[in-house]
């Protein structure tokens, strides 16, 4: 009955199906290269009316009878010299006189392909909207009067940010190079790394309006085809004016939409991006933005980071323990704390229980005010230093912390221990390495809390089972989203909870790359010379 | 269809949220309380209980006040002297049953009672003679009580016991676990044991219960002083000191230990662990074994229709005083030490068996549970008449074995030239 | 209801583990002592033979119809409408049960941590948690029971290292002293706890490998009995028998009775939260098995529709079928396991399984 009811309310309240609002309504469907030269100009001269930054030079190719051509490219986007030298010069300076050339047999443009342009990524194209679609990505269109065809000149060059570390991932140890906003740098740094016929770069252009170039990268014969057929089916619905991060691709491919977790990984290092491939994942990477998604994603790869696996085993271990401990105190720990202080008393020992009852004297908020406030007022701290330039940033977060926080104590606002819960809480939650599994964190803290004001361990508990749940019935491209932790799979634990050292580490993922699920063979444990060799299995 | 059920239940939940949380207690509206006391009083003809609580007070602990009932103890000093201003605070109330009590105290109490911080439990001396274990069942029951916490008697109400003033801790409960952890062990006199133990020692077939017994002296009596003495020195003028135990026979009191006579009991137990055990030899010399180390074993054998008990008790000790001249690192005068030691440890197992035997006849050393644990058919016959025939009755040896470990930092001490 | 969600092995064995123990680390220790006083682990010991023997049953019976519940096939075995009747009387059977253990997480969270909070709410929030599992599927249950059982089995493990100092194995002697009457009467209950595998009589269609299913669940029996006995063990050789006997949450109380180096004391709110996890998977467990058979009865595709009902049932029957603490006690002790448990999970199951044997009649084999 009420299904009923619902779906019926959902009907009359959706919106009439638009036509797709981003379809660009200029654009003409097909329009093919006219052997008319000043038609191609006529047109487009009317496209790009009002742009300024076109340059349409007009030039005589010195035949017997001097045949016109021009050359269209956008200023910024392309490399003058190029075209100053392989194209205009060869064509009309060095053109040899046609005394020696007696007949062209075949289509000018084609004739002058093969003899004339120098330069080596050069198409021949008839379709006049794919001419200008490329001119816009960059490239030279080159049109010679009586040719249907025309040449397209890949001299692209333009302004770019040049490869540095990136900022949002630090490593001590590890590779400093990080993705740029140019596709090609990305792809070129993955090439670096994966130096096999097998790494497969497919692009695809999305968005109606900036046709931003995606490329999927995966490995074949390691990758599941599953996974990387299901991604290039979601990424071919998409039907949007523009994609302009890849941030937008994420939430358009997701398998939960809804969901506060997210089910991709992104980052911008290629030394990750490249660890993923070897395992399994595929990469998407998107132009004009540096940072590249890799799914599928598991819970378990949000607290991985890339440093785990330069350093010593026995450390990285180490760490991963810590990082589980501080993502529970970043969790968990304002809501036990008002848990614990505001139902189970007893279980605090009594000095503890005596101090903070007289830290909490005159006090006016309940302790649940208390710390939702100043779990808010963090929050604002931390966006407002990541807003103001670096300079000032840095004294506000430390001084509006500490001041403001002693301030309020000194004023009997809040009480001391509130402070500490809430500074130590903020400090655990910078220890994720992933910023959308970080986010996530931080943002359920909030129910948690209410959860425990409400019904205090209990309803901790209650609010954790609940999530629990959620996140096991989750899936990424058909991975289950806890995996390996549950279902639980012994070999995949082995860099899950530990990081086991790399010449125990035998198998991939066993969800994702089971196709080749032999990482290396078995010999790989060092040791001076008598003792290495087989290890038994 | 199934997040959908999800998400209407979580709607349900909300409204939950409007009427409030039943058990929230905001921590500043707790009193929080560390001892209770039980008694017994009269008042009008009428038989009451009495029971008494040490609240704290946490605004004047902020204030750096101490113990109530004047000055000298606890830190900062009372300030300007009356009782309202000092952190730890003796109130008290009556009713027809301890929960009854509890709850008219209620009445006065600004705050809400809470219980689960209560160290100690002490009884008064008519409460425990009408029969401790009927009264003490609320310290079952009732959920904020813990197995953990120490329980004592005391000769009197338990309310002048509460009324002491403490010589170290800010609170009285703290000084008496003080002395119940970290000194009794140290020096093996006296007795300290948890609810769990009384309780489990109360019903159980084959034996009595010890409890710690607790006085209020002022000062206490070992401590002689001259009355001069007694204002330079500047003592509180009541202090808590654990002085011996009280025997319960099927939970109603009986007597008391002293004590002396309680170490006898740890040593036929097997809790004595550390302590000093002073001996005077024959020629004089004074010499005193420090214990390291107790173990004893009970057996029993039926010898001609007659119950037989042995004890056997081992103690290792190190030598850790000696007064005189004789040459004592030399193994011969050890030997003599540890036949005097096992001597001096004999008489006072026996001295203790003794007492509890045939003048309480309450069995707190547990020979009763020891045939019941080895002979259960045996005991079956008995036990109806344990407490008054048998137990009087057996015949109950003790042997000792006593072992010198070290002299200490010296072997003979350097005669006088 | 497309039966495509499959259960490993190992899953199922952690399925029964937390399914047994959600609720009985807390309930059997202080039942067994009160007829056997200081020897109920060998009433234990006593139930592990019994559950064994329930397991053997509910596999055997179930690899013979492999692709079908007790509720579908039973009406193979003994005709149409009395399979229909014995499917509906097992439905009433879960619901109980699942009533049960709701009382029982409310008898116990009222009694020693939250006194004032109607009992309402609580079972509220518990059968939220249930049904949020339910619905979503077996598997999210299985999975998140994976996740939870180290929580869970380390908690237990922590109160019995801690508290280890304490133990005194005297208090176990004299061995058997009550006769060996009092010890099979008393393991009546820990019985009627080990044989609730039979839950594996709804959930075997789902399994990986149906013929492993009788190792999984052996395996998972003699973890059961062995955590059982330890907790029983050092809880009567730290409290003693008569108070184990005596308190209605002796494990619980063995938790308070923590104290190491003077700060680490009271922990057991912790103890607490660690089981709130076993409960809520236990509960999942039966509250998805009432409702697959219920569908199952009703011809229903899509056991979704009748989650919301059946936990209205679970919270309702929880508050009314016992007026105080003392009635729930004596149902535990007496009318649980002699007119509920025994017949449902071992007798019905024993005499279809033997039926099924003399006529012959085996299930569908599908093609794997």
């Amino acid at each position: 009955m009420i299904n009923i009811l619902y779906s019926y309310i959902k009907k009359i309240l959706k919106p009439k199906n638009k036509d797709n609002p981003s379809a660009d309504k200029n654009t003409p469907n097909q329009v093919t290269v006219s052997p008319n030269i000043n038609t191609n100009i006529d047109y487009i001269n009317r496209l790009f009316v009002n742009s300024s930054d076109i340059v349409c030079r007009r030039f005589k190719i010195p035949l017997d009878s001097p045949v016109e051509a021009f050359v269209f490219y956008i200023d910024g986007l392309t490399q003058n010299e190029i075209i100053n030298d392989n194209l205009l010069r060869a064509l009309m300076v060095d053109f040899p006189s046609l005394s020696s050339i007696s007949e062209v047999d075949t289509n000018i443009t084609s004739f002058v392909n093969d003899n004339f342009v120098s330069v080596a990524g050069v198409k021949v194209l008839t379709d006049l909207t794919q001419v200008v679609e490329r001119v816009l990505e960059g490239e030279t269109a080159l049109f010679i009067d009586d040719s249907e065809k025309a040449l397209v000149v890949s001299v692209r060059e333009w302004e770019a940010r040049s490869v540095s570390e990136p900022e949002t991932e630090v490593v001590v140890r590890g590779p400093r190079d990080g993705f740029t906003e140019t596709l090609r740098t990305n792809t070129v740094l993955i090439r670096r790394r994966i130096k096999s016929h097998r790494l497969k770069l497919e692009s695809m252009k999305i968005g109606e309006l900036t046709k931003t170039t995606v490329c999927i990268a995966y490995i074949d014969g390691v990758v599941n085809d599953k996974i990387v057929e299901e991604v290039r089916e979601r990424l071919a619905r998409i039907k949007i004016d523009g994609i302009l991060e890849s941030g937008y691709i994420e939430e358009l491919i997701e398998d939960n939409p809804y969901s506060v977790f997210p089910q991709t990984n992104f980052t911008e290092r290629p030394d990750k991006v490249a660890g993923g491939l070897l395992e399994g994942q595929v990469a998407i990477m998107v132009d004009t933005t540096p940072f590249v998604l890799l799914v599928p994603a598991t819970f378990p790869m949000f607290f991985q980071a890339t440093e785990d696996y330069y350093n010593r085993y026995t450390w990285s271990t180490f760490i991963r323990a810590l990082r589980f401990v501080t993502i529970n105190i970043a969790l968990l720990l304002p809501a036990l704390y008002v848990a614990v202080l505001t139902y189970h008393q007893e279980m605090i020992p009594t000095e503890l229980l005596v101090s903070l009852a007289t830290a909490r004297e005159g006090v006016p908020f309940p302790l649940f005010v208390e710390t939702i406030t100043m779990e808010f007022t963090f929050e604002i701290l931390r966006e407002a230093g990541i807003r103001l330039p670096r300079p000032i940033g840095q004294a506000v977060s430390i001084v509006g912390a500490l001041v403001i926080g002693q301030a309020a104590v000194a004023a009997g606002l809040v009480s001391n221990p509130t402070v500490i819960v809430v500074a130590l809480t903020a400090i655990s939650s910078f220890t994720m390495p992933n910023q959308n599994g970080a986010l996530a964190v931080r943002f359920l803290r909030f129910p948690i809390i209410a959860a425990a004001a409400f019904l205090g361990l209990f309803g901790v508990m209650v609010a954790l089972m609940l999530m629990l749940f959620y996140l096991v019935s989750l899936r990424s491209f058909g991975i289950p989203y806890m995996s390996p932790i549950a279902p639980a799979s012994k070999s995949d634990l082995k860099d899950t909870i530990v990081r086991a050292p790399w010449w125990a580490m035998f198998t991939r993922p066993r969800l994702i790359g089971y196709k080749d699920p032999q990482r290396q063979k078995f010999t790989q444990k060092p040791g001076p010379p008598k003792k290495r060799g087989t290890n038994k299995r | 269809m199934g997040n959908k059920a999800v998400a209407y239940l979580i709607l349900l939940t909300l409204i939950f949220i409007l009427p409030g949380c039943w058990d929230r207690r905001e921590i500043e509206e707790l009193a929080i309380i560390n001892a209770v006391g039980v008694d017994i009083v009269e008042f009008k003809g009428q038989e009451l209980f009495r029971i008494s609580y040490i609240v704290m007070r946490p605004g004047i602990v902020k204030s750096g006040g101490g113990q109530a009932g004047g000055g000298g103890g606890g830190g900062g000093g009372g300030g300007s002297g009356s009782a309202a201003q000092h952190a730890y605070y003796l109130v008290s109330a009556t009713g027809k049953t301890i929960l009854d009590a509890s709850r008219n105290l209620s009445a006065r109490l600004a705050r809400y009672q809470f219980v689960p911080p209560i160290m100690v439990i002490i009884i008064g001396e008519r409460l425990a003679q009408k029969g401790a274990k009927n009264y003490l069942d609320i310290f079952e029951r009732h959920k904020d009580f813990r197995l953990r916490t120490l329980v004592f008697v005391v000769k009197g109400e338990a309310l002048d016991a509460l009324t002491a003033q403490t010589e170290f801790e800010a609170s009285l409960a703290d000084e008496i676990r003080g002395i119940a952890n970290n000194s009794q062990p140290f020096f093996s006199k006296g007795y300290q044991n948890d609810l769990l133990d009384v309780l489990r020692n109360m019903t159980r077939e084959g034996k009595d219960s010890l409890i710690g017994r607790l006085e209020v002296t002022a000062p206490p009596e070992n401590e002689i002083l001259s009355d001069k003495q007694k204002e330079a020195v500047g003592r509180p003028e009541k202090a808590i000191v654990l002085s011996g135990a009280a025997v319960l026979k099927a939970g109603k009191l009986v007597g008391f230990l002293t004590n002396d006579e309680a170490r006898g009991f740890l040593f036929v137990t097997g809790k004595a662990r550390r302590g000093a055990i002073p001996m005077e030899q024959e020629h004089g010399d004074k010499v005193s074994i420090a214990m390291q180390h107790t173990k004893s074993s009970i057996t029993y054998e039926v010898k001609g229709g007659k119950l037989k008990f042995k004890v056997d008790i081992k103690v290792i000790g190190d030598l850790l005083e000696h007064e005189g001249n004789e040459p004592v690192a030399n193994p011969e005068w050890v030997k003599v030490f540890e036949k005097g030691l096992a001597k001096e440890v004999k008489n006072l197992a026996e001295h203790t068996i003794d007492k509890a035997q045939h003048k309480f006849k309450a069995d707190i050393f547990g020979f009763g549970e020891t045939l019941y644990r080895t002979d259960p058919k045996l005991w079956k016959e008995i036990k109806q008449k344990w407490r008054e025939e048998y137990y009087p009755q057996a015949e109950v040896e003790v042997s000792v074995k006593a072992q010198i470990r070290t002299t200490g930092q010296i072997g003979n001490s350097l005669p006088v030239r | 209801m497309a039966k495509n969600e499959k259960i490993s092995s190992y899953q199922l064995t952690v399925l029964i583990i937390t399914t047994i123990l959600g609720t009985s680390v807390i309930f059997v220790p202080s039942i067994t002592a009160k007829y056997a006083e200081q020897s109920g682990w060998i009433s234990v010991l006593i139930a592990f033979t019994a559950g064994v023997f329930a397991i053997f049953i509910t596999t055997i019976l179930g690899r013979r119809f492999p692709d079908q519940t007790i509720i579908e096939y039973c009406g193979q075995i003994i005709g149409r409408w009395p399979g229909k009747a014995l499917g509906m009387s097992y439905v009433i059977f879960y619901t109980i049960t699942g009533a049960t253990i709701v009382r029982e997480f409310t008898a116990l969270l009222n009694s020693m941590f939250l006194p004032q909070t109607p009992a309402l709410v609580i079972a509220f929030f518990l059968i939220l948690m249930g049904a949020a599992a339910v619905s979503k599927g077996l598997e999210v249950i299985v999975r998140a029971n994976e996740f939870i059982i180290p929580l869970f089995l380390g908690s237990v493990f922590a109160v019995i290292l801690l508290v280890m100092g304490e133990v005194d194995l005297k208090e176990l002697t004299p061995v058997a002293e009550c006769g060996l009457q009092k010890i099979l009467l008393s393991s009546v209950v820990p019985v009627g706890w080990f044989t609730e595998s039979t839950v594996l009589l709804v959930l075997i269609p789902y399994l990986n490998a149906p013929n492993e299913s009788t190792r999984a669940g052996i395996k998972a029996i003699a973890a059961v009995t062995m955590i059982q006995i330890i907790i029983f063990v050092t809880t009567v050789t730290v409290l003693g028998p008569e108070i184990t006997a005596n308190h209605n949450y002796s494990f619980l109380n063995l938790a308070r009775y923590i104290r190491i180096a003077e700060f680490l004391t009271r922990v057991e709110p912790l103890v607490m939260i660690a089981w709130v996890t076993g409960v809520t998977i236990k509960i999942s467990v039966f509250y998805y098995v009432t409702v697959a058979s219920a569908a199952q009865v009703l011809g229903m595709k899509d056991y979704r529709l009748l989650v919301i009902p059946f936990g209205l049932a679970f919270i309702i029957l929880s508050l009314i079928l016992w007026q105080n603490s003392v009635q729930l006690v004596i149902f535990l002790e007496q009318i649980w396991p002699i007119f509920l448990a025994f017949p449902f999970q071992i007798l019905i199951p024993l005499i279809l399984l033997i039926l099924a044997l003399l006529r012959k009649k085996r299930g569908a084999q599908s093609g794997k």
